[in-house]
């Protein structure tokens, strides 16, 4: 079964970016708010989501607060990005259980960082899930 | 302001003979004047009159002169004002007791006419400028809260373009970069992605704009200069400069104004301004779907005006529409083509209406559509 990654950003480039990315690993689902990543997850079984924080209506933060509080997708790798990043932004998606906070300049300065974080996260999780 | 005719001395001695003279001499000189025979009457009219200046005997029957001054500095209103001691006692220890207390001066009696009124003179000049000085301490207190408020909100603004800007940024570069280095894209890929990084350089250009639209806008005076114009004249200006925009996107962009030839009395500048600002942002977060319309509309009712600009866009979530127009810390927000948003116009559009006497509401619906409201009132 191929391995599912939803990427959840306001910003087409990025969609791009990450699609280049992750092409030859997995099977890249793109959504534009949070709406739409809501029903991709419905639709599909999604192996990692990686998030922007900024977006209209919902935020990234947001998103992942309402999804660690659901059964059904709370063990789904949750990676937030953010093109400004701070420290309270940062403690605030690991309070909320992230699993990686990702500079966005990583994805023009250090892609093959992001493709290991994203590999590895995957990798934990479905190592962790299937001995349960 | 340093008039001294004006001031009010409290005059406290338990000698009748002494107010009388005293009195007499401050009466001459232009003075108002209250007079006590003891020290708790002295303290109720200071209280009650609040006297820019106090002549204080020390030998009372009951609260002498030093008691009364010790009561009198621990109450804030009257910490400050001036207090003269008058006594017939001579001697050094009274004199250092009297400064001791918070006294200013001293007069011995019998009083010397002329002494007794430079002293005074002194004294006022002192409280007077003393007040002045305080005034100035206040209003640069404020003024320095008040640039700091300003401060943030530049920062604020700062932080929201900062975002904005490298957003677009890292999207160009990096798009730049893939396609540089990888030998895996097809052309179709290329094409897009070339469309992505054009799109994402019109955005940098516009959020300039904005911005650049803002500063010039701010160097307008915010005092209101008033005409008589024709209202479908400055609508059609209006129009005109945002057809552009439509005819790219697809949007049908109308107008009506009822009467035809209404006549109003507005300052055409800024309502143009808070028209144009209304009108590009319903074209901006208006998708182009081939139905989609935007539509301003001046009515007249009764002395009033009643505009209205509606777009068959995005929407406004609720929970945004609150922060509409408390701010600018508002949230930005990204067009239907992905224009940037960064919330200004806004704060200028209510600002304008405002200087106005005119009010601005929101009616809004999810995936609907958005209704601006203005209504100026006696402009008819």
């Amino acid at each position: 079964m191929d391995t599912k990654v939803l990427v959840v950003d306001d910003d087409m480039p990025i969609h791009f970016l990450l699609k280049n990315l992750l092409k030859d690993d997995f099977t890249v689902l793109n959504a534009h708010n949070v709406r739409e990543a809501k029903e991709a997850l419905t639709e599909h079984q999604i192996s990692l989501i990686l998030s922007d924080i900024h977006m209209p209506e919902i935020t990234g933060l947001e998103f992942l607060e309402s999804l660690r509080k659901q059964e059904r997708y709370n063990q789904i790798p949750f990676l937030i990005m953010t093109n400004l990043p701070t420290v309270e932004k940062e403690q605030k998606a690991f309070d909320l259980g992230a699993e990686d906070f990702i500079k966005k300049d990583l994805l023009i300065n250090n892609k093959d960082k992001v493709l290991h974080i994203i590999r590895t996260k995957i990798e934990t999780n479905s190592n962790f899930s299937s001995t349960d | 302001m340093l008039i001294p005719e004006k001031s009010l001395i409290l005059l406290v001695d338990d000698t009748q003979a002494n107010l009388r003279l005293l009195s007499h001499v401050l009466k001459k000189e232009g003075y108002n004047y209250l007079e006590a025979t003891n020290g708790l009457e002295a303290i109720e009219l200071a209280e009650k009159h609040e006297p820019d200046l106090i002549l204080l005997d020390i030998m009372m029957p009951g609260l002498d002169g030093f008691e009364v001054i010790k009561r009198i500095k621990k109450i804030d209103l009257l910490s400050d004002v001036p207090i003269i001691f008058l006594s017939s006692l001579t001697e050094t220890d009274d004199k250092v007791q009297g400064f001791k207390y918070g006294g200013v001066d001293y007069i011995t009696k019998p009083f010397q006419k002329e002494e007794t009124l430079a002293r005074i003179r002194t004294h006022l000049k002192i409280r007077f400028l003393q007040k002045q000085l305080n005034d100035r301490i206040k209003v640069l207190r404020d003024r320095e809260v008040q640039l700091s408020r300003l401060n943030q909100k530049k920062d604020d603004l700062v932080r929201m373009v900062s975002h904005d800007i490298k957003n677009p940024l890292t999207g160009i570069i990096g798009l730049v970069k893939l396609m540089r280095d990888s030998d895996k894209i097809s052309a179709e890929e290329q094409t897009q992605m070339l469309s992505v990084i054009e799109e994402s350089g019109t955005n940098l250009l516009n959020l300039v704009r904005e911005v650049l639209d803002r500063e010039s806008n701010k160097m307008e005076t915010e005092e209101i200069e008033y005409a008589d114009i024709q209202f479908s004249d400055l609508i059609e200006r209006v129009i005109s400069m945002n057809k552009a925009k439509a005819v790219v996107k697809n949007i049908s962009l109308t107008y009506s104004v009822t009467p035809r030839k209404l006549k109003v009395r507005i300052d055409p500048n800024k309502i143009e301004i808070v028209i144009n600002n209304l009108v590009s942002n319903a074209l901006k977060f208006t998708p182009s779907d081939g139905k989609s319309k935007v539509h301003a509309d001046v009515k007249r009712d009764g002395n009033d005006l009643i505009i209205s600009v509606t777009d068959t866009g995005i929407g406004i979530p609720e929970k945004m529409q609150k922060d509409l127009f408390k701010d600018t810390k508002k949230l930005s927000r990204i067009g239907t083509s992905g224009e940037v948003g960064t919330g200004l116009g806004l704060d200028i559009v209510q600002l304008y209406v405002e200087l106005h006497g005119g009010e601005i509401w929101v009616e809004s619906e999810i995936d609907k559509g958005t209704t601006f409201f203005i209504k100026l009132p006696e402009v008819t």
